[in-house]
């Protein structure tokens, strides 16, 4: 399965598949494989072809937070699937010209709703909360702009495609 | 003074300190109160202590920082002394003289001796009266249109320009020549007048790329005073201090025998009992000039206890007792070498800015003469109303080299997720090549050291791909095949058995 992560500007895509011990890591261009301490727990060893890491790894909200070597990393991870639902979605909603649709890019259940009808809001600000795959994923306004509607309501369940708000 | 046993000890402070503090307590049989606010409710210190009471909000203005709460927490449980930690109380002369006035001890100098030497002020002219040495200057302002230039040789250039409201480097300014000196001194004047609307100036020798060295002093309420020899602080940025060491790369014994002596003459001179820090400035030509004295102990007194083999809070809490000091000069010459990195939540890749949030993963550093001092634990938060402090990593080896590579081994065994921390500054400056020579200064850090280089690829990739397999496993899904993944039939040779061994701990 594939994932696309994020830290910074930077965009990774890997695609992770199991194999004997372990797992078999790959970018496309490269290829790792990689033994990951399964244990919960945030404080784990993993082992990158030969190169063994204790990485410290934790959930914040939507964003992982590693730890390698004393340094920070920071990534938004999604399934790939996802991302890219919502990039075309985005892309989709940028052509109508001075109005923007948000709609679910999969189906699952607000959790939150972060806007009100008449907010102001920035790109890449989030919008409000789904719940899919066991996840909570922000959606966030593909561009700036006035919420001038938003259709749907916390604890709703959304199907895929279906009009979330509009911003003007 | 009769001997005044302490069977109950409230610690006015939080965190490490508080923490550190009660440690030495326990050893000793006293009982321990522990005071908190409402951000504190579970935190280690109030774990650690026999008691626990509330002071008020998380702000310290509503909590630590009230001295009559925190008195009124010691009446009513029965605390007979208060341990002011650093920071917050611990240098306000005023509630060492509630205590007093309560008849509960206060475990620091008296409020005379706070007075006396802790006002920046006072002590300067405490250090004058002694013979010590102050940076040379001016005590006055430059009057408009003076003719300083006698005054300025005298002094010795080059010399420093100082605003007198001043602050920021605003209105400072580096004269080498006396030639240059009337324009600069009319330009900082302008500068000050605009941007503090005050033209007064001061001038003072400058010392050029100076060492920050301070000496731990120590005296009983009979009248002993020792010292316990340096410590080297020039690890800072913006006066705050990073890295510490004792001893200082730069201080030999003759060096370090004259510190001493001056420091203790000092404190003589003033009375002080208890623990105490004078802090000098060090040239380059080894002449050295008192700044100021710390009357409390300091956040550095770790890498003082591992090259003494001694416990300072011990000794605090004994000569507060009244108890005479427990060492002889003799006795408490360096061994060793020893070395303080400070865990703050900083990003050190942003500036250095303080961060806020939980501690979601701790691993803590273990092995010889390896000492982790903290005030917080896995699932706690540093929060935004005290500073940024996780915890000191203290290590120690027969010499600098290999107190160097302890604490880099060490620093290698610690992970804290959650927030950024200044772990990655630490493993870069241990690397650096002045550093390990001993060859800095008080702007090291800030003008001639780098973070850049650091972020090395290969550790992104291994950090993307642990977030994407945790990823994985929190969904808790099935992997599905994917034919473009480039995983598959060139799967390489899989040396399982090195790897197990890799996992293994």
């Amino acid at each position: 399965m594939r994932f696309a992560l994020r830290h910074g500007e930077d965009r990774f895509e890997i695609s992770v598949e199991e194999e004997a011990g372990g797992y078999c890591v790959s970018d496309g261009k490269s290829t790792w494989h990689i033994r990951f301490d399964d244990r919960r727990g945030a404080v784990r060893g993993v082992v990158v072809d030969d190169a063994r890491h204790t990485v410290g790894v934790a959930r914040k909200g939507e964003t992982w937070d590693v730890v390698l070597e004393g340094i920070n990393y920071e990534f938004l991870t999604r399934d790939a699937r996802f991302e890219k639902l919502l990039e075309l979605q985005q892309a989709r909603s940028g052509v109508a010209s001075g109005r923007a649709e948000i709609r679910a890019p999969i189906p699952g259940l607000v959790t939150n709703l972060l806007k009100a009808e008449g907010d102001e809001v920035q790109e890449g600000e989030p919008v409000l909360v789904l719940a899919a795959m066991k996840l909570e994923n922000e959606i966030r306004a593909p561009r700036g702009g006035k919420i001038v509607e938003i259709r749907t309501k916390a604890g709703a369940a959304v199907e895929k495609g279906e009009l979330l708000a509009v911003i003007e | 003074m009769k001997s005044r046993g302490i069977r109950k000890l409230l610690v006015a402070n939080r965190g490490e300190i508080a923490v550190r503090v009660m440690r030495s307590a326990r050893e000793m049989g006293i009982r321990t109160v522990a005071v908190y606010s409402d951000a504190d409710e579970s935190a280690p210190h109030v774990q650690a202590a026999d008691e626990a009471y509330r002071l008020g909000a998380a702000p310290a203005k509503e909590s630590y920082l009230r001295g009559d709460r925190i008195l009124e927490v010691a009446r009513k449980s029965g605390a007979d002394a208060i341990h002011p930690g650093y920071g917050f109380l611990s240098e306000n002369a005023i509630f060492a003289k509630q205590c007093a006035d309560a008849a509960v001890i206060f475990v620091g100098p008296s409020p005379q001796s706070i007075d006396a030497i802790g006002n920046k002020v006072h002590a300067r002219q405490a250090a004058k009266k002694a013979g010590v040495p102050t940076v040379p200057g001016l005590d006055r302002a430059v009057k408009e249109g003076e003719d300083i230039s006698g005054l300025a040789t005298k002094i010795g250039f080059p010399v420093l320009i100082k605003a007198a409201a001043g602050g920021g480097g605003r209105g400072m300014r580096v004269v080498r020549e006396p030639g240059e000196l009337s324009r600069n001194i009319r330009e900082a004047r302008g500068e000050a007048a605009a941007s503090f609307g005050d033209g007064s100036v001061f001038i003072e020798r400058y010392v050029e790329k100076p060492r920050h060295i301070e000496i731990q002093v120590f005296g009983d309420t009979r009248g002993n005073m020792v010292h316990l020899n340096e410590r080297e602080c020039s690890i800072q940025r913006r006066h705050q201090k990073l890295v510490e060491e004792a001893p200082s790369p730069a201080v030999d014994a003759k060096l370090r025998a004259k510190m001493g002596e001056t420091a203790v003459r000092l404190a003589k001179a003033v009375k002080y009992h208890g623990a105490g820090t004078m802090e000098f400035l060090l040239d380059r030509s080894g002449s050295f000039y008192f700044l100021e004295m710390n009357t409390r102990l300091q956040v550095e007194h770790t890498v003082t206890e591992m090259t003494t083999g001694t416990d300072l809070v011990k000794a605090q809490l004994a000569v507060a007792e009244g108890a005479a000091l427990p060492w002889k000069q003799e006795e408490l010459a360096p061994r060793g070498h020893a070395i303080e990195a400070r865990i703050t939540a900083e990003d050190p890749f942003s500036n250095f800015s303080p961060q806020a949030g939980p501690i979601l993963g701790l691993a803590v550093p273990g092995g010889p003469h390896t000492r982790w001092d903290s005030g917080i634990r896995e699932g706690g938060a540093i929060s935004m109303f005290y500073d940024s402090m996780i915890a000191k990593l203290v290590c120690w080896g027969s010499d600098r080299h290999e107190a160097i590579e302890r604490l880099r081994r060490a620093l290698a065994e610690l992970v804290i997720a959650g927030v950024p921390t200044l772990v990655p500054f630490h493993l870069h400056l241990l690397a650096d090549k002045r550093f390990r020579k001993g060859d800095f200064h008080t702007g090291f850090v800030e003008q001639e050291f780098s973070m850049e280089g650091l972020d090395r690829p290969h550790l992104s990739e291994a950090a993307a791909i642990a977030a994407a397999l945790e990823y994985r496993r929190r969904r808790q899904e099935s992997p599905e095949g994917n034919g473009s993944s480039g995983c598959g039939s060139e799967t390489r040779a899989w040396k399982q058995s090195a790897l197990r061994e890799g996992l293994r701990r």
